[in-house]
């Protein structure tokens, strides 16, 4: 199959009508050039849906029809869109077009209102999604059509444990041609049924209640191998569609690895803004228990000079009060003395001089005390503040403590700040992106996941039951031999030669499928190595799954882990695809959306290089930036047309023009 | 103590101070109201600064300031000879100065709590 040009009518940012042609019957190198938003994926999707009617996004998600349709067509009311494809096909010029119209803008009325027609020489054929299968079969379109993104599962081949293994192994067969003969064998296997299921009625007809038993026995064990299969075959259906959904949000997942990176970071930040907010919170505790006393620190000063004037004060009055009694005291020994020079019977002054002297003493200590009055009893008053205030400066504090809140406070809002520059950074990365959508994917894988367990076990003991299954039929098909009759001589012999034929399609098989994984091998290895840049590897190695491994000079098995280099799994990637359109039993050309955009220069030079010998017809959608003029030197002589898509605003949408010279 | 204060039961503040103690508690630098007039009378006490500008009205307890008789230990160190009445105004003058100060201070950031009450050399 080479494309010769493609119409297309209001589909994506395409309004109206445009052609693409690809001349020299579409063999050679097509630069279909554009940068990002010009409509170059469009172009792709617009292939892709004439071809099969759906198209999906990055993410794998189908696009729905009222997306497909042209913004402006859709504004004018205009609710039809189509795409012809004119190629070439084993010799015979064909047309593949599809239409969808509607009467209102809504996805079921476009499914409804979809027209698809493939015509060869003029001549409509009457399947022409039968037809579209034989000519390119959907799950081969992924080794024809394809963006740089997608090298990425191929790259996941090299991840021996990877989910996508087994449905790019899938793939792989069906492209090597693999599945021709698995169905054949399946044939095989019910053509035997049928013989055996034949025989069980003929022996039923023979009469007599031994053969009806027996033979109602192997029907009945027949129909349940036949269920059985039929579980299995629809549990192994249900599995690889899980499988394949795995992997489809694995790839989303990774996709959105960024996004989950700052999600985790986001939750990260607001907990520790939330943590240092909580920290702020105690300090400012501590900060209000210490206002709560600190009053006694700040005026202790003062309250230490009060105590000093309380003191003296106390000491004074106490000093005034001793005097008082110690004149009382000195009075009362005078009285004493002026008792002892009277006569104690009769009071006659025995020594009149002493009393007088005596008398002069007393009065003299009278007034004395009469002059210390005021101070009746002895004053504790100033004692008692003074205890209050000794007390208060014990409850000072260390003003230092302020200093460390305040030092801590301002650490933790130093951080805070920081943080919530950082989350409104990533916040403005987010933008309206969903920051819970990573971690409901992963829910949801792990759900698939345990589904997916569930489904294996049930299928392994399904396969278990078949197997007990055909140790019965086993028994009863050597009864079922012994019995002696012409009619059932035959029958036996057929059986027993589609059996024979059964296990060497399964021999065939066997060695159909490993001739075909080494000539893989092969010529992936031959690519490689016209591709690579390191000189020290020897060859790739594909093992029965279609896992990548790279062998060393020196024989070693390189894990991927070792040797990781995003140049070189691109190009082992680019390696193991070129290998498989070599290798294919169809031939159809190949989209490349951005190829070269996760390639460095050196290897996207030796990628470009290789490309004509890729396939007989190669469009490339490029950037600027993908290909240089250095670049273009390199397939001198393969490009047979160079055309350019331009977006012209929303209202014109893009087209497609012949690149002006000079790129 | 009651001699301290005469027979006064309760320590009037004016509005704006009243003001001031209620931003100042809302900021959370203080837990109580009361907690701010205790170090704003000690600020003023401890620097000799009194305000007497403003009608005042009644606050809180006088009990309820002072359960521990400090500021009656320290009013009646510092005015001995005056009468409770002028006394007790003396201290809500000191308080009043106190806290115009705090909050003057947190308003124009220069509050340093470890500084409070310090005099300058200057």
């Amino acid at each position: 199959m080479n494309i010769t040009h493609i119409r297309i009518h209001n589909f994506g940012p395409f309004y109206g009508d445009h052609e693409i042609i690809f001349p020299n019957n579409g063999v050679g190198v097509h630069l279909m050039r554009g940068n990002t938003g010009q409509g170059k994926t469009s172009l792709q999707r617009a292939i892709l849906w004439s071809l099969y009617g759906k198209v999906r996004d990055r993410k794998g998600k189908d696009i729905s029809p009222t997306s497909l349709l042209n913004k402006v067509a859709q504004k004018e009311k205009n609710y039809i869109f189509w795409v012809h494809i004119h190629f070439i096909h084993e010799g015979k010029n064909c047309v593949i077009s599809r239409q969808m119209k509607a009467k209102f803008n809504q996805d079921s009325l476009y499914e409804s209102g979809m027209e698809l027609n493939v015509t060869e020489e003029g001549v409509p054929k009457k399947n022409p999604l039968q037809e579209i299968e034989r000519i390119i079969p959907q799950d081969l379109s992924r080794f024809y059509f394809f963006d740089g993104e997608m090298l990425r599962d191929y790259e996941d081949l090299l991840e021996q444990y990877s989910s996508s293994i087994k449905i790019l192994k899938d793939s792989i067969e069906h492209i090597l041609g693999i599945p021709y003969l698995t169905t054949a064998r399946g044939d095989l296997n019910q053509v035997q049924i049928g013989f055996e299921k034949y025989r069980a009625k003929i022996i039923k007809n023979l009469g007599g209640k031994e053969y009806e038993k027996l033979s109602e026995e192997y029907e009945g064990i027949c129909d349940a191998i036949i269920s059985t299969e039929d579980n299995i075959k629809k549990l192994g259906n249900q599995i690889q569609g899980l499988d394949e959904e795995i992997s489809r949000l694995t790839r989303v997942l990774a996709d959105l690895e960024p996004t989950k990176i700052l999600a985790e970071r986001k939750i990260k930040l607001d907990s520790d803004i939330r943590l240092n907010r909580e920290k702020i919170e105690q300090e400012l505790l501590k900060l209000q228990h210490l206002n709560a006393i600190y009053y006694k620190t700040v005026f202790a000063d003062v309250s230490k000079n009060i105590i000093q004037v309380f003191d003296e004060k106390h000491r004074s009055t106490m000093e005034k009060y001793d005097r008082k009694q110690r004149l009382k005291k000195t009075e009362h020994d005078i009285q004493d003395s002026i008792d002892g020079v009277k006569c104690s019977l009769c009071s006659h002054v025995l020594d009149p001089e002493r009393l007088s002297s005596f008398n002069k003493q007393k009065e003299l200590i009278a007034a004395e005390i009469e002059t210390l009055t005021e101070v009746p009893e002895p004053n504790l008053q100033y004692e008692r503040y003074k205890t209050i205030l000794d007390i208060s400066l014990k409850s000072q504090i260390n003003r230092d403590e302020y200093k460390q809140i305040n030092k801590v406070k301002i650490l933790l809002e130093y951080d805070i700040a920081i943080y919530q520059t950082q989350l409104d950074e990533i916040q403005s990365k987010l933008g309206d992106v969903d920051d819970k959508q990573p971690s409901r994917i992963i829910a949801e894988i792990k759900n698939f996941e345990r589904e997916l367990g569930r489904l294996r076990q049930v299928k392994k003991d399904e396969e278990e039951k078949k197997i007990k299954q055909l140790e019965t039929k086993s028994i009863l098909d050597q009864q079922l031999s012994s019995i002696n009759k012409d009619e059932l001589n035959i029958l036996k012999n057929r059986i027993e030669i589609t059996r024979k034929l059964a296990n060497i399609f399964d021999e065939a098989i066997t060695i159909y499928r490993e001739n075909r994984r080494l000539e893989v091998e092969a010529e992936a290895t031959r690519i490689f190595k016209q591709l690579r840049s390191k000189t020290d590897f020897e060859s790739l190695k594909i093992n029965e799954n279609y896992g990548l491994y790279i062998i060393t000079k020196g024989g070693d098995v390189l894990d991927r882990a070792v040797w990781r280099s995003a140049g070189e799994e691109q190009i082992v990637a680019f390696a193991l695809v070129g290998a498989l359109n070599k290798c294919a039993q169809i031939q159809a050309p190949i989209f490349m959306d951005a190829p070269f955009g996760r390639l460095d220069l050196r290897h996207g030079s030796q990628v470009i290089s290789y490309l004509p010998q890729m396939s007989q017809q190669i469009v490339l959608l490029v950037t600027d930036r993908e290909l240089r003029l250095e670049d273009e030197k390199l397939l001198s002589g393969y490009i047979k047309s160079d055309q350019t898509l331009i977006h012209r605003g929303e209202e014109r949408g893009s087209f497609i023009i012949p690149t002006p010279s000079g790129g | 103590m009651s001699a301290v204060f005469g027979d006064s039961r309760t320590i009037p503040a004016s509005d704006k101070v009243k003001d001031c103690m209620k931003q100042l508690q809302a900021k959370g630098l203080f837990k109580e109201q009361r907690d701010v007039w205790t170090l704003g009378a000690a600020l003023g006490i401890a620097l000799g600064k009194t305000d007497t500008t403003g009608k005042r009205e009644t606050f809180q307890n006088i009990n309820s300031l002072d359960p521990e008789n400090i500021f009656a230990a320290v009013m009646m160190g510092l005015y001995p000879d005056i009468s409770p009445e002028l006394r007790l105004s003396k201290l809500v003058d000191h308080a009043e100065w106190g806290i115009k100060q705090i909050y003057d201070r947190e308003q124009n950031g220069t509050l340093d709590f470890s500084k409070l009450g310090v005099k300058t050399t200057s």
